[in-house]
């Protein structure tokens, strides 16, 4: 795939799921005054999750 | 401009999105210009990245205020409604960026020895944020990791 291909489709597809969570978020969800989603305690594991993952990402993009 | 930080005022606003057109713009070029140099496809990915998030937060700024009735769960008003009859919350450019996620890793408490902040509560991560927000930190945290050699060229 062109580079130029590849850097369309990632930018099309962070913008499009950015905007779909965000109108989600602001029509659907009673969660705070700035629609905060709240993972409560749990929270460090998905964190730690999330950040391993895009380490992850990181290291085999590199 | 990402994690909820934000200027004062109408004008701040108005100012602050005409600043992140302008720096989208900028890495738009910027990425064609390292396309030609033919630099790392990891570099352009990242630069993408960044560009995906300011230009996400940048699509709130300008329509939001158009597209949404106002929305505070404190006031009881309750959640949005998209495309409102009465039209939205604000004007063009005046919209609010919505940051949703929030995952605060450590909570704890300053010890008492500690100057200025001794027995104060501690949070950490604090900033409330989105998915563009997360997308202009990894690609950022992608260049200064693993791009430092070809930064070095430029």
């Amino acid at each position: 795939m062109r580079i130029q291909v590849k850097v369309a489709l990632l930018i099309f597809l962070i913008l499009l799921a950015d905007q779909i969570i965000k109108i989600i978020v602001k029509t659907h969800m009673h969660l705070g005054g700035k629609a905060i989603l709240f993972l409560g305690n749990g929270s460090s594991f998905i964190s730690l999750k999330i950040m391993g993952w895009l380490l992850a990402l990181n290291l085999a993009a590199s | 401009m990402a994690f909820g930080f934000e200027f004062g005022g109408k004008l701040g606003k108005v100012l602050l999105t005409a600043f992140r057109i302008v720096a989208v713009t900028g890495l738009i070029f910027f990425i064609r210009i390292m396309i030609k140099k033919g630099a790392p496809t990891g570099f352009v990915l990242a630069l993408a990245l960044i560009t995906a998030g300011a230009a996400g937060n940048i699509i709130d700024s300008m329509f939001y205020g158009l597209i949404f009735s106002e929305s505070n769960y404190m006031d009881g008003s309750g959640v949005a409604s998209l495309f409102p009859e009465g039209g939205g919350y604000g004007t063009f450019m005046h919209g609010r960026v919505v940051d949703w996620a929030y995952f605060p890793i450590i909570r704890g408490q300053w010890p008492e020895w500690f100057p200025w902040k001794g027995g104060q509560n501690f949070l950490f991560f604090r900033p409330v944020f989105n998915l563009a927000d997360s997308a202009i930190t990894v690609g950022v945290g992608w260049v200064l990791l693993f791009q430092r050699k070809f930064l070095r060229t430029l």
